[in-house]
């Protein structure tokens, strides 16, 4: 039976468990050497989330906020989106990941405690804090997309190089 | 009134001429605005022409130079010229404001006219262009309190005439205030077969009051008598000349077929000076609605932004989804209004 069994179905329960076990193992690992999910598919839908929580908050903030919130969810979305996308160096990313998960929305809930917590008479003070660090936030992250678009300059020039050594005239062409 | 303020002998003899040019400007009969909306500078009542068609001609769409402005009551330069006729009105905060004519930021705008706004500049506020200087000075919340930080969205703008494609990589366009407050703000959809989609907005207006208008459903909002929101079967419009009353809006597309699938096409949006903010619409099955673009009025400028929203949901999650959460629902896809 058990010969049989094996003959028919080479792999059997045991491959398939295999199979479960090697995939956990691969989850496993994923996760402990990319702990935060720092790569650039994880800080997409981490900016997919972010923008959800800002237009489903939107009831709650000035409007000034949402658009500054916004302005730096594009550009973050800009620099994750870029040519050399796949090569941001890990400060970068773990910039982008601190932004979207901790310092935006910390400002986004931070503002809503606040307003709830005091009233409409502090609503005057919150709003000019919210629009301080919104500001100070897309400022950082303009400096990250403008790093990337230098990357991607860069990246276009060595490729002419590139071409220019391969195809153009030798130096040692007599 | 300020004869206690002897300590600023320019601001006296400012008030002594401010009679002199607001005199003249009381029989002028149709350039007078509502008194109660004076103290905004972002007066909406403001461009005489009682209805925005193309014919009113104070408003010139792409000529600064031409003399039109010098007409207008957002002209900033008014002081200086005498002979205009709503000279005391919408950017006046000292004279046409009776109930505050001594109060200290009365006393600092006048100063701001005379001192730091050259006259030159006036005649570009009017412009429905792209913004092509410094800004205004003077601004006042709906409040009434000046503010006088003006936040530098850094947003792309458009010029009159313009066409711009939202992209997702160039989503959002911010129009300038002349453009926020002129005319109409008119959304259409263009499709194979207009019958198979209609377009509604949901929106806040500034004093917290959510709610939507649908063909079909409500076709005006807020309030039936003053509308500042409406919808047809052919698009909808929002009244810009009522600016102040809107916080924010959300444009939504709902398929109007059983099967609820959305025809592909192209949603416009378009405003008085011709520009045309263009959105594409994505073919596909929907929940029941698909959120389109939204609007959020700040400081007087409207930032409109294409959302590409890649969920679809009936018209309740939708409006959850973007913050309009104060609305009762008859069922998930029909509104109480």
């Amino acid at each position: 039976m058990g010969l049989l069994s094996r003959l028919f179905d080479p792999e059997g329960s045991s491959g398939r468990l295999r199979a479960q076990t090697q995939a956990r193992f691969d989850a496993v690992s994923q996760s402990v050497t990319d702990p935060s999910g720092d790569s650039v598919e994880a800080l997409l839908r981490k900016t997919q989330s972010l923008v959800l929580e800002i237009n489903s908050s939107a009831g709650d903030l000035p409007t000034i906020g949402v658009v500054l919130a916004r302005a730096v969810t594009d550009t973050v979305r800009e620099v994750l989106t870029s040519g050399e996308a796949d090569r941001l160096d890990i400060g970068v990313r773990v910039a982008i990941n601190g932004t979207l998960t901790d310092y935006l929305p910390g400002s986004i809930r931070a503002y809503v405690g606040a307003v709830r917590a005091a009233g409409a008479d502090a609503e005057e003070r919150a709003t000019d804090a919210l629009v301080e660090q919104l500001t100070t936030l897309r400022h950082s992250v303009e400096q990250l997309a403008e790093a990337s678009r230098m990357r991607d300059m860069q990246a276009l020039q060595v490729h002419g190089r590139f071409l220019e050594d391969k195809f153009g005239e030798s130096d040692l062409d007599l | 009134m300020s004869g206690t303020r002897t300590d600023l002998p320019y601001l006296r003899s400012r008030r002594l001429r401010r009679p002199a040019d607001a005199a003249p400007a009381a029989p002028a009969p149709a350039a007078a605005p509502a008194p109660q909306t004076s103290a905004s500078s972002l007066d909406l009542s403001a461009p005489s022409a009682p209805d925005p068609a193309p014919s009113s001609s104070s408003l010139d769409l792409s000529a600064p130079s031409a003399p039109a402005p010098s007409s207008s009551p957002l002209d900033l330069s008014a002081p200086v010229s005498p002979e205009a006729p709503s000279t005391g009105s919408s950017l006046d905060l000292g004279s046409t404001d009776p109930a505050a004519p001594s109060t200290p930021s009365g006393g600092t705008s006048l100063n701001l006219f005379d001192d730091e706004e050259p006259a030159s500049s006036g005649g570009t506020s009017l412009s429905l262009d792209a913004p092509s200087g410094a800004p205004a000075p003077v601004r006042t919340s709906p409040r009434g309190h000046a503010r006088l930080a003006e936040h530098d969205l850094g947003l792309p703008s458009i010029r009159a005439d313009e066409r711009r494609l939202m992209t997702e990589h160039e989503p959002v366009v911010a129009l300038t205030r002349m453009q926020s407050a002129a005319g109409a703000l008119e959304a259409k959809v263009a499709v194979p077969n207009p019958s198979e989609v209609v377009l509604g907005l949901v929106f806040e207006t500034s004093d917290g009051r959510q709610s939507l208008v649908l063909p079909g459903l409500s076709q005006q909002g807020p309030d039936p008598r003053r509308p500042i929101f409406r919808a047809t079967s052919s698009g909808v419009a929002v009244n810009l000349r009522r600016i102040p009353g809107v916080h924010r809006l959300l444009l939504f597309a709902v398929p109007t077929r059983p099967s609820k699938q959305l025809p592909g096409g192209t949603v416009t949006v378009t405003t008085y000076g011709g520009s045309r903010l263009e959105a594409p619409l994505v073919a596909g099955p929907t929940l029941g609605a698909q959120a389109l673009m939204t609007a959020y009025v700040v400081e007087g400028r409207l930032v409109i932004r294409a959302e590409h929203d890649p969920y679809s949901g009936t018209l309740q999650q939708i409006c959850a989804a973007y913050g309009y959460r104060e609305i009762s629902w008859r069922d998930p896809y029909t509104p109480l209004v």
